[in-house]
């Protein structure tokens, strides 16, 4: 009776297994349509969010498509640029916009991504409560200001979210502490939100503190009216400029010719009429890099070695 | 965002899908249990119980791993597709519907099995009997595993990524319009979620007890 329940058993896990995969093999060859048609590669792009979120990367691969009349599809997944890099260096995507400069060295040295463009800027700011209670608007740089937000921090004065993600902003937040020399971790006044930038200005905006962010993901957030209490306190060119760039995976999975041609002609249109595209829709919010490209690739370079 | 419908036709199906195959999964493997030796079952049941509790994120790194192009699976190219997410969720679904079918099964079983042997009945008759015991909770079974499933994060988030017009379902739809401070129409998605759960929960219960009264 026993011998025949456990047959059964490992019948039934196999059945159920092997109704998955059928029903995957079925869906991959009907997707394929009959007419002389090529089939429509599908290709996963991994991107930070604040990209999906301004809507300039939609935007940037619909046009890609329009002028290049290939008959791809993309899958964008939008997570922060630490797991956009990690997914890229697995080869679950294939390719990858992020911008965070020192996460993206490591990956370039071990080999496992290839930077194919540098084609947008823009800044990070550093937001706060109105009031400003720890005078960040009257200070000298960036590091500056974080050392003001400690010292009032440490007063019980202000209070300061990280995203906490190992996003581009974060690692930025990060490599500013370090330049500060102070190490907020474990205060009381220093939250972790472990978030994305949206939620966590949003919560820097309910609990009035200071914050580090993208210029595009607020202007989104103040343009839908969901900031009330916050205010851009600090720029500072010099250490919060922010470098998008294209990175193409070099895992085994993305070696086909139709992966690394896509990449190459995207690389091309980023390049090209892509830099009129975000010149033209995103004034405000993104920079064409290519204007700039030697302050943009030097910046890249200066971040990329601030572990 | 893309169409509300769009989404909810997509989580529908997959979800649905996902707990067939769990649930015939774990009906298969709760009638295995209840005619092994007892003590065998016990141990199984109390395993498939402990994994009820499993976050569904860790099912989805589990699924991702498999899936992924250095995982063992990888040829099968099923990573950021609706499959890769039916997988992931039928898995998530299958403890808590084996281990629902598996009670009432046993206790139908021992039940019937006294009678039967006071009527003298044949092990087939018997087994029709127990058959007829269980309908309404053939219908709980598939149900918890299905609200399960379709109320699940970690897979479909990880192993199937919420790719717009393609992957994303009602949770991925949630987690991503939260992600980007979206919070008005990510509520309205979870409401929508929220009352199919309940209106199919309530459909399939009364369907099930009508089968049953009039069998």
């Amino acid at each position: 009776m026993f011998l025949v329940s456990k047959a059964v058993i490992v019948l039934v896990l196999l059945a159920a297994f092997l109704a998955g995969f059928a029903g995957g093999y079925l869906f991959s060859s009907a997707s394929t349509p009959s007419g002389a048609q090529a089939p429509p590669t599908r290709v996963t792009v991994s991107t930070t969010t604040s990209l999906y979120q301004t809507h300039l990367l939609d935007d940037l691969l619909a046009d890609f498509k329009n002028a290049t009349g290939l008959s791809v599809e993309f899958s964008v997944l939008a997570k922060g640029s630490g797991e956009a890099l990690r997914l890229l260096s697995d080869g679950s995507a294939c390719l990858g916009f992020t911008h965070a400069p020192s996460l993206e060295l490591k990956y370039l040295l071990d080999g496992s991504i290839v930077r194919l463009s540098i084609f947008a800027y823009n800044e990070f700011v550093i937001v706060g409560p109105k009031d400003d209670p720890a005078g960040v608007s009257n200070a000298a740089s960036a590091v500056d200001a974080f050392k003001r937000i400690y010292e009032a921090g440490e007063k019980g004065l202000a209070k300061f979210v990280s995203r906490g993600d190992n996003s581009g902003t974060h690692v930025r937040e990060l490599q500013l502490w370090k330049l500060a020399g102070l190490d907020p971790s474990g205060r009381a006044w220093y939250l972790v939100s472990g978030q994305g930038m949206a939620q966590t200005l949003l919560m820097a905006d309910n609990l009035k503190a200071y914050t580090l962010t993208d210029v595009g993901t607020l202007q989104s957030l103040v343009s839908q009216g969901k900031i009330s209490n916050l205010v851009v306190l600090l720029r500072d060119p010099k250490l919060l400029i922010n470098v998008y760039s294209f990175y193409v995976s070099s895992s085994q999975s993305c070696r086909s010719k139709d992966v690394s041609n896509l990449a190459l002609l995207l690389a091309e249109y980023l390049n090209t009429r892509g830099q009129q595209l975000i010149a033209s829709k995103y004034k405000d919010l993104f920079n064409p890099a290519l204007q700039n490209l030697t302050v943009v690739e030097s910046a890249w370079v200066e971040l990329s070695r601030l572990a | 965002m893309e169409s509300l419908l769009d989404i909810t036709l997509r989580s529908l199906w997959i979800s649905g899908l996902a707990s067939l195959v769990s649930f015939i999964a774990a009906l298969a493997l709760s009638f295995s249990l209840a005619r092994a030796r007892e003590s065998v079952a016990n141990v199984v049941a109390g395993f498939l119980e402990s994994l009820v509790g499993v976050p569904t994120t860790v099912i989805g790194l589990l699924t991702y791993m498999l899936l992924y192009p250095r995982g063992p699976l990888a040829p099968l190219n099923l990573l950021y597709t609706p499959w890769a997410i039916v997988i992931g969720e039928s898995l998530v679904a299958l403890p808590v519907s084996a281990v629902v079918l598996y009670r009432s099964v046993r206790r139908s079983l021992s039940v019937v099995s006294e009678l039967a042997a006071s009527l003298g009945l044949t092990s087939g008759g018997l087994f029709g009997i127990a058959a007829r015991e269980i309908i309404p909770d053939l219908f709980t079974s598939y149900l918890v595993g299905f609200s399960r499933a379709i109320g699940e994060l970690g897979v479909a988030l990880i192993a199937g990524g919420g790719i717009q017009g393609y992957t994303n379902v009602l949770t991925t739809a949630i987690a991503l319009e939260t992600s980007i401070g979206n919070y008005e129409d990510a509520i309205s998605v979870g409401l929508v979620l929220i009352s199919i759960t309940a209106l199919i929960t309530l459909a399939l219960k009364t369907m099930g007890e009508r089968i049953w009264r009039s069998s």
